[in-house]
């Protein structure tokens, strides 16, 4: 039987609840291919996309499943997959696609030990530097990371939303444990729930050029089948969309999908504070292991540490003011990820010299334990 | 008499772009021509036709022809059309690339797609090297010949593309050769017409890297070569379909048949099951209303300090879903905060179960189970793993004919039931979970029986809900009895 939204109180797994914040956010294609810890993902997908008459497709690999979901943006859809590390190596190819030919969509990264195949089945964040660098070139992408089921239903609408708003691929962070725990996840009703869309051609079809950007430095979006007979390119091109590989083309347009991110990132960056305001240190951290900082922080707060925490809804763009400013009044900051330091050396750039940056690195295919961070904090005060 | 001001194909190609970076004598010009001929004559809605490409000289078609235009990365614009196509079923998608981009980099989207039989039409120029990057050796380069990256003569087996296809499922695959304007066209009208995947391979002359260096120096020698060496059958056999040098190229239709495409495949599978005419990947789908749903209010729960319930036995004996139940109730219905996590990875495998649920008013920050209040111990091999995770002040639950309680401390409080027997005695002892949850109800003070029931109503297959609600209460019974004597 048909089930769009499923308004209500649920207790979700992170797996789950991101499909259901991508049906609740108009999502009607998903391309993927399966791999762990991803998997429930996809099976839920294959259930519940021709619930909403939308489409599933299992594709032969993620290079495909990419290329589709770009090929479904231009078509007009909501597209997103989701996958794991070896996944999203495969992947970066047609990220790339996606940010030269600005197509909005949505990609899941259920993020397990690595490198290479690495731990299928156990907890990592080593993928963060991928996110934002992985495919070739300059370019600029949206990254969310989520820390429950609750969040992860949340932040794919955000991904779609941000997604089609700067014409970018928009990435969710996910990572093992907060896609295998269940939790509450309150699910609103349709009608409230908030969907943002590509700007549409407002031009006559004769005189609308695909590539030409408004002052937020975000173009127009026609799709395939409307008679504007467009065309689009993975080359460098000028306005109209046709291969252009002279400097005055190149030029403005990679600065074009650099600086559409660049220059609005105030816009685009979600961070939560907790007791920075009076915080000697503070503590960086995003997924899952934001949690493990927060059960860090309880202990220092009562044992009298002035601890803080910065948490990243946006890993990218990354919050390199507010970082700055933070830094000119506390001691450190402690980054608490699960890799040998990824957002430490971003934090560290933005700090600026003015406090001390410091790492409580971690691998092995588990979460910190946060007396490792109390420690950390504890060394510093 | 009067002259024509613009070529019939005018209307369709961006003069703009023009002059094109095509060589003379090159095959891409002549299929592009009759394809868009094909459409014309074809009268096919202009505006609803997708031309996709990949890399390569055949790969830059798209950006000369006035109609929606996808360049792609090298190989995918199989994948790409993929999207297009079950995104909008209404488009035409047509695929115009090169035998290196179709073939080797994007092989596996070629078969797969044609396994599929998906709706789109691949017109497939093979001019047997990688002429964009300067005549490197293809998987469509013939044995013995040159190419910048086999000097001393190919010896590598080329595909036999039509044999290919054919084997891979695809309903309709032909192959012609540039010189063969005619055929072209109305194999792609053809195609055009036919509902599945489609494949039409185009012996293509490339005379700058491929000919000038195998003694077919001009597009000309290349068109008389191919007129002289091919062989046009009704029914072409595609195992005799591969192409060596002095020996005919057989061309024609191999296959064209009817056979549902992947979205008939896919309507015929799911709508009656689901009661939806129609699946597109653009939202277009309009759905039954759904009555108005809203988001019940939970009443703040009763305070209770952090817990943690383990719950361990074999695979088999429903573990995972006694714990998701418990998660429901607690935070569904009771209004907890709860996390609830299974064990997942290699430790998982081998035949052992085992869950956590941890439930607080509280927030709960770290997701795993660390010194469990209480354990539910369905398996005496649970118990040895486990033993050492029991605290002095843990609680254990037992199915007394399973577990023996060895090697526990005296300060351990042990409650024991024979929930398997219980499930065998109402029939069926696949419900000892749900007599076990009955029993931990009664004995903890977490949850209401109403709440756990009314999880247990949403938890269990449809049609066993009455049977698990008798087991519920035959373990919550004993329970009682238990907590009394």
């Amino acid at each position: 039987m048909a089930k769009d939204v499923l308004t209500g109180i649920r207790f979700l797994s992170g797996n789950y609840a991101c499909v259901e914040g991508g049906i609740a956010a108009g999502c009607r294609f998903y391309a993927g291919y399966p791999i762990t810890p991803s998997n429930e993902i996809a099976e839920r997908m294959s259930v519940r996309m021709p619930q909403v008459g939308g489409i599933y497709i299992q594709m032969e690999d993620e290079l495909a499943s990419m290329a589709a979901l770009v090929g479904a943006s231009w078509a007009g859809g909501r597209s997103m997959s989701a996958t794991s590390g070896p996944g999203f190596s495969l992947m970066q190819e047609n990220i790339g696609l996606a940010a030269m030919m600005e197509a909005p969509c949505v990609i899941v990264d259920v993020m397990r030990g690595s490198p290479s195949t690495g731990l299928p089945t156990a907890v990592g964040q080593a993928d963060v530097m991928q996110a934002r660098w992985g495919s070739h070139g300059d370019y600029e992408i949206i990254a969310l990371s989520p820390s429950s089921p609750q969040e992860t239903f949340d932040f794919i609408i955000k991904a779609f939303n941000l997604a089609e708003r700067w014409r970018v691929p928009a990435i969710v962070l996910m990572d093992e444990v907060v896609g295998h725990m269940w939790e509450r996840v309150i699910i609103p009703p349709k009608e409230e729930i908030e969907l943002v869309f590509r700007k549409k051609p407002s031009k006559p079809k004769e005189e609308f050029l695909p590539f030409k950007a408004d002052k937020d430095l975000v173009p127009e979006m026609a799709i395939a089948g409307e008679g504007y007979r467009f065309h689009v390119t993975g080359l460098t091109h000028n306005i109209k969309g046709y291969p252009d590989t002279t400097e005055k083309a190149q030029a403005p347009l990679v600065r074009r999908l650099v600086d559409k991110i660049r220059k609005n990132a105030e816009k685009i960056i979600d961070i939560e504070e907790y007791y920075t305001e009076d915080a000697k240190v503070v503590l960086v951290s995003y997924g899952i292991s934001y949690r493990v900082c927060q059960y860090a922080l309880s202990k220092a707060r009562s044992n009298g540490l002035k601890v803080g925490i910065v948490k990243l809804n946006t890993v990218w763009p990354f919050p390199e003011r507010r970082i700055q400013e933070l830094a000119k009044q506390i001691k450190a900051f402690v980054v608490v990820e699960i890799n040998l330091g990824q957002i430490a050396f971003e934090v560290e750039r933005a700090a600026h010299g003015e406090c001390e940056t410091t790492l409580v690195p971690h691998a092995g295919g588990y979460i910190h334990n946060p007396e490792d961070i109390y420690e950390a904090v504890k060394k510093i005060l | 008499m009067e002259v024509a001001k613009e070529h019939p194909l005018e209307a369709l190609i961006r003069k703009e772009r023009m002059p094109h970076i095509l060589c003379a004598g090159c095959g891409v010009g002549t299929t592009m021509a009759n394809m868009i001929e094909a459409f014309v004559e074809g009268e096919f809605d202009l505006d609803k036709i997708a031309l996709v490409s990949g890399m390569g000289c055949s790969g830059r078609v798209p950006g000369y022809v006035k109609l929606d235009g996808f360049h792609c990365t090298h190989g995918r614009p199989i994948a790409f059309a993929t999207g297009l196509k079950l995104t909008n079923p209404d488009l035409d998608v047509v695929v115009f690339s090169g035998d290196g981009d179709l073939a080797a980099i994007g092989g596996n989207h070629l078969i797969h797609a044609a396994r599929r039989n998906i709706d789109i039409k691949v017109i497939c120029i093979n001019n047997f090297t990688y002429g964009m990057t300067g005549g490197q050796l293809g998987p469509t380069t013939p044995l013995g010949t040159w190419s910048s990256t086999s000097v001393y003569g190919n010896y590598e087996m080329p595909f036999n593309l039509p044999y290919l296809l054919c084997a891979c499922g695809a309903s309709y695959v032909a192959r012609w050769t540039s010189a063969h304007a005619h055929h072209i066209k109305n194999s792609i009208l053809e195609a055009m017409h036919h509902k599945g995947f489609s494949f039409i391979e185009i012996i293509s002359a490339c005379p700058v890297y491929w000919g000038r260096k195998n003694k077919l120096r001009t597009g000309k020698e290349l068109v008389k070569y191919f007129l002289e060496h091919t062989e046009i059958k009704r029914h072409p056999d595609p195992e005799k379909a591969l192409i060596q040098m002095g020996t005919p190229i057989l061309c024609g239709v191999f296959v064209n048949r009817e056979q549902p495409d992947y979205l008939e495949m896919m309507k015929a599978q799911l709508s009656k099951r689901l009661g939806i005419s129609e699946f597109r990947g653009d939202g277009k789908v309009t759905l039954p209303e759904e009555e108005k749903k809203v988001v019940p209010k939970i009443k703040p729960p009763k305070k209770i300090k952090t817990t943690q319930i383990k719950v361990a036995g074999l695979g088999g004996q429903g573990l995972g879903l006694l714990g998701l139940i418990m998660g429901r109730a607690a935070s569904i219905f009771e209004g907890y905060n709860a996390v609830y996590t299974q064990e997942y990875g290699p430790e998982a495998r081998g035949g052992a179960s085992s869950s956590g649920l941890i439930i607080s008013s509280d927030a709960i920050n770290m997701p795993y189970i660390t010194e469990p209040d209480n354990l539910v111990i369905m398996a005496q091999g649970a118990l040895r793993k486990y033993r050492k995770d029991i605290g002095k002040d843990s609680t254990i639950f037992i199915d007394k004919d399973l577990v023996k309680p060895k090697d526990i401390p005296g300060s351990v409080k042990i409650y024991a039931i024979p929930a398997t027997r219980t499930a065998e005695k109402l029939g069926r002892a696949v419900a000892a979970n749900i007599v076990m949850l009955g029993f931990f109800t009664a004995l903890t003070p977490y949850f209401s029986v109403e709440n756990v029931e009314k999880a247990v109503k949403m938890s269990v297959p449809r049609g066993t809900e009455e049977f698990n609600l008798k087991a519920f209460k035959a373990g919550y019974e004993y329970g009682g009895e238990y907590g009394r004597s």
